[in-house]
């Protein structure tokens, strides 16, 4: 079978038969396993959007973790290079374009709740629970990581520190959106407070993702690679990266327009609104996830039917993309805190424990309406945001260092261990709440 | 008519957007930066970081070129390969050296996946097409036309190229043997025609009847005969030539390509049978199905060395078959995708075209094109006549195998590999890359007005 003509002629004609086979020996190679990689992530991402592991929900702590999405995010671990190795960090660094796209996608996602009538909807205790919040994380988590980092950074210039603080403090503010899981409301005020941290955890994303953009156009690298902050190149980049979410916004609701009614035009549409933002964005180095939120903020003002139809479009596939990005997270996980390393994720546990609950009773303490004191629902804040697994993504994609990697690590370790908190704290005051059964609903809100 | 101007000057934004952005932003290599760590770490090249704004460049950019062609009149994968050639690197590097493409050649390899995707839809489309009763049916017809067809082109273009060598460029100064092999593979890669335009086109017409459903079965046998065809002519070509590797037995050639062409079937009937099952328990987000099983296609085919169009064709023919029902949404959603897969496959298809070796060899080019077009159109004619298929199919199903682009592609750039110590290979491989760009842009369209001739366009 491997005669020497084979070898010359099949051996060499063989792979370039096949369309797709057209690098070297190593590209060839390479490309296998980039392939097996987005074979076995996107399998992945499916199963756990099918049907049938809705069944494993019906156990309270594995319906927390695995609708959190902190399941996807073990499994990636254990699939990325500090487990089995077969997903490096590197192969989905070869794939960096499509997942900015995807990260576009979570962007889009986010800006899509900030419909004008929506905010203004939202009551004032709620935003300014939410400004308070941003406000005291902007100050305390950035003291606590401030503290950490000064133990475990070289670069003393504040320009190397802008980044990694940004993600900590972002990652810090607002609450997972879920509220069902921490106990059924039977009351109607019961169930206006449940509406009410949603409707907190929805405008404290969009605080977190603004922030993290606006942090991030700061800081660029100079030409000897060094991080310099510049005032001047940071707002240029705010006004490029505004310019080009309500340019794609007025080009997307005009080509929707003309693209009719058939579904695989407006599927061309719609993929290549979320590429064309999250692209520019990457080359003019701000946050595909700032880019794509602004561009579906604007999308969602606009109105109009079609657009309706991308905003459906994008939330369709919101579940399989924060599956996919948990995934991601997971993989690119690095383990080697060190010390300090552990005593930041300690200390912004902490952080949440004190300062969230008695932030939301305060803020709440002058609702016009009756909220029940006693609910279970107080404990919801002490839940991290899904959002700050896209942040910490986001960062890593953003550069691929060493230390990116354990910042991410540290916001996952964080939200893992804060997934625990209202269960632990249920218990302790024996009240039974935060080990309610966990439906569907809270598999429809991980994505969120 | 009215939208043109308005799609033109979407489309003129967008080129101007992202020619500004390729202005301002700096073009760099691999950079190594370090963290705030004091580690060190690479930070991508500009291509890299690009490619997503490439990518939404084709999509659209392909997307409104294909508008403004089905509003002329003319096939939109026409369109989508002319905004290929309009952003790719060849015709700036003819017009304005300097200058840095729109697309560069990085950043298509970087697309590559949505090559290998598109191929594998094009197979799972073409599979679904082709009924069991169709080939009980008409499986002798099928082959009849194969047969005649190919042994024409194959025929006439050796034939022709042979005895008019002396008028026909480099072909003038090869000594015999060579002259034999490099009119063989030039011959062999003539027969072949394009699955994907057909495919595209069928599904943008929404074409259906006997026109339709004869040259979709003819092709895909068509495509297998090229395979057998190809590896049979590289060896002849080896053994006239007596280099290394010439004596190579029957037994290992038979081995090689009952490995390449029945591994492909059985590797594509398996994933038939996985896709399924699995069908059977997913509930939603069929979209990202397909893709992970086109990913897994194409995976599987370059792993074994199989023909990815192959394994996707017999996975689609086995699910449209056997479970017609649990496949009618998959089969949809593949349809869906298949549109911005086709947009972007046919821009880089496009980008690819060499226009300074079409520039340079345009008379041998088109000499090659006449022969083989006079060549198609005889042998589809006598083999309609032989089968009985009557008109206006067989008036028109010629049309149908003269569009040639990626397998055609394919063969023609691994001649330059094959043949890597002979002068000639390069130059024969600019060759057929000039003559399939010929036929890649004017194929489409004559290949739509075949299909409106016959009476069996919806779309």
């Amino acid at each position: 079978m491997n005669g020497p003509i084979l070898l010359h002629a099949a051996d060499r004609a063989a792979p370039l038969l096949s369309l797709a086979a057209e690098g070297s020996t190593g590209a060839g190679a390479s490309a296998l396993r980039i392939f097996a990689a987005m074979v076995l992530l996107s399998g992945l991402a499916i199963l756990a959007t099918s049907k049938s592991l809705y069944r494993f929900q019906r156990n309270r702590l594995m319906a927390r973790y695995m609708s959190g999405g902190w399941i996807a995010v073990f499994l990636g671990f254990l699939l990325g290079p500090w487990g089995a190795n077969v997903v490096s960090d590197e192969m989905l660094l070869e794939v960096r374009p499509a997942l900015m796209v995807g990260l576009g996608w979570i962007g889009a996602i986010i800006g899509l709740q900030a419909r004008r009538t929506l905010l203004l909807a939202v009551p004032t205790p709620v935003r300014r629970w939410v400004a308070l919040d941003a406000l005291a994380m902007f100050a305390l988590a950035g003291v606590v990581s401030a503290l950490a980092l000064g133990q475990m950074l070289t670069a003393s210039r504040p320009a190397w520190w802008v980044a990694p603080i940004g993600l900590l403090i972002t990652a810090c503010i607002g609450w997972a959106a879920e509220t069902r899981s921490l106990g059924e409301e039977r009351t109607a005020a019961g169930r206006h407070l449940e509406v009410l941290v949603q409707a907190g955890a929805g405008l404290a994303a969009i605080v977190a993702v603004s922030l993290q953009g606006l942090l991030l156009i700061l800081p660029s690298r100079d030409a000897q690679g060094e991080v310099v902050l510049s005032l001047p190149t940071g707002t240029l980049r705010l006004l490029a990266a505004t310019l080009l979410a309500v340019g794609v916004g007025f080009m997307g609701r005009y080509l929707l327009q003309q693209a009719g009614r058939e579904r695989r035009e407006l599927l061309v549409i719609h993929i290549a609104m979320i590429a064309i933002i999250s692209g520019i964005a990457s080359e003019l180095a701000v946050s595909p996830l700032f880019a794509a939120m602004l561009c579906g903020i604007v999308i969602t003002n606009l109105g109009g039917p079609k657009l309706r139809e991308f905003e459906r479009f994008i939330l369709r596939a919101e579940q399989p993309v924060a599956i996919l990005f948990a995934l991601l997270a997971g993989v690119f996980v690095d383990p080697r805190l060190g010390v300090w390393g552990l005593v930041l994720v300690v200390g912004l546990v902490a952080l949440r424990v004190v300062v969230k609950v008695p932030l939301m009773r305060a803020s709440l303490a002058g609702y016009g309406q009756a909220i029940p004191s006693r609910s279970p629902l107080f404990r919801a804040p002490l839940r991290q945001s899904l959002v700050a697994t896209a942040l910490a993504v986001s960062l890593v994609l953003h550069e691929s260092s060493i230390l990116n990697q354990r910042l991410l690590t540290v916001v996952i370790l964080v939200g893992a261990v804060s997934e625990l908190l209202p269960f632990i704290l249920a218990r302790l005051q024996g009240d039974g709440a935060g080990v309610a059964d966990a439906g569907p609903a809270r598999v429809r809100e991980a994505g969120a | 008519m009215k939208a043109i101007p308005r799609l033109l000057a979407v489309w003129l934004v967008l080129l101007v957007a992202v020619a500004a952005l390729r202005a301002l932003t700096a073009s760099h290599g691999e950079m190594e930066y370090t963290d705030a760590l004091g580690t060190t770490f690479k930070a991508p090249p500009y291509d890299h970081v690009a490619t997503a704004t490439a990518l939404a460049l084709l999509l659209l950019g392909a997307w409104l070129s294909g508008k403004v062609f089905k509003i002329l009149a003319l096939p939109r994968i026409t369109g989508y390969i002319a905004f290929g050639v309009l952003v790719g690197p060849s015709l700036i590097s003819l017009i304005a050296p300097q200058a840095p493409p729109l697309l560069s050649k990085p950043q298509m390899e970087h697309l590559r996946l949505f090559s290998s995707l598109a191929i594998a839809l094009i197979g799972l489309t073409a599979g679904g097409e082709i009924r069991i009763e169709l080939l009980r049916r008409g499986l002798w017809k099928v082959l009849t036309i194969v047969a005649i067809v190919v042994t024409t082109v194959l025929v006439c273009v050796f034939g022709g190229l042979y005895f008019a060598r002396s008028a026909l460029g480099f072909l003038s100064d090869l000594p015999g043997t060579e002259l034999v092999v490099v009119c063989l593979m030039l011959a062999v890669i003539a027969t072949s025609n394009s699955p994907a335009v057909l495919v595209a086109l069928l599904s943008e017409l929404r074409s259906s009847g006997p026109m339709s459903e004869t040259s979709l079965a003819v092709t895909v046998i068509k495509d297998l005969a090229v395979v057998v065809l190809f590896t049979i002519a590289s060896a002849v070509g080896f053994s006239l030539l007596q280099t290394e590797g010439g004596g190579a037995s029957r037994g290992d050639l038979v081995m090689n390509l009952a490995w390449h062409l029945l591994g492909s079937v059985a590797a594509g009937a398996t994933l038939g049978i996985l896709m399924s099952t699995i069908l059977h328990h997913l509930r939603g987000h069929m979209l990202l199905f397909v893709l992970a099983m086109s990913l897994g296609i194409v995976l599987v085919s370059e792993s074994a060395h199989f023909e990815p169009l192959l394994v996707a064709l017999s996975a689609g023919f086995l699910l449209a078959n056997l479970w017609p029902d649990r496949s009618r949404e998959l089969f949809h959603s593949v349809e869906e995708l298949s549109l911005p897969v086709y947009c972007i496959f046919f821009a880089i298809a496009g980008a690819k075209i060499d226009l300074a070796a079409l520039a340079h060899l345009w008379p041998l080019a088109l000499a090659i094109v006449a022969v083989r077009s006079v060549a198609v159109w005889g042998g589809v004619s006598l083999g309609a006549r032989l089968t009985a298929l009557g008109p206006p199919a067989s008036t028109w199903l010629w049309t149908a195998f003269i569009p040639q682009a990626g397998i055609a592609v394919a063969l023609a750039a691994s001649i330059e590999n094959l043949f890597v110590d002979f002068h000639w290979g390069a130059k024969l491989t600019s060759l057929l890359l000039a003559t399939i760009a010929i036929f890649e842009c004017f194929g489409p369209i004559l290949l739509r007005l075949g299909l409106i001739k016959a009476g069996e366009t919806r779309g």
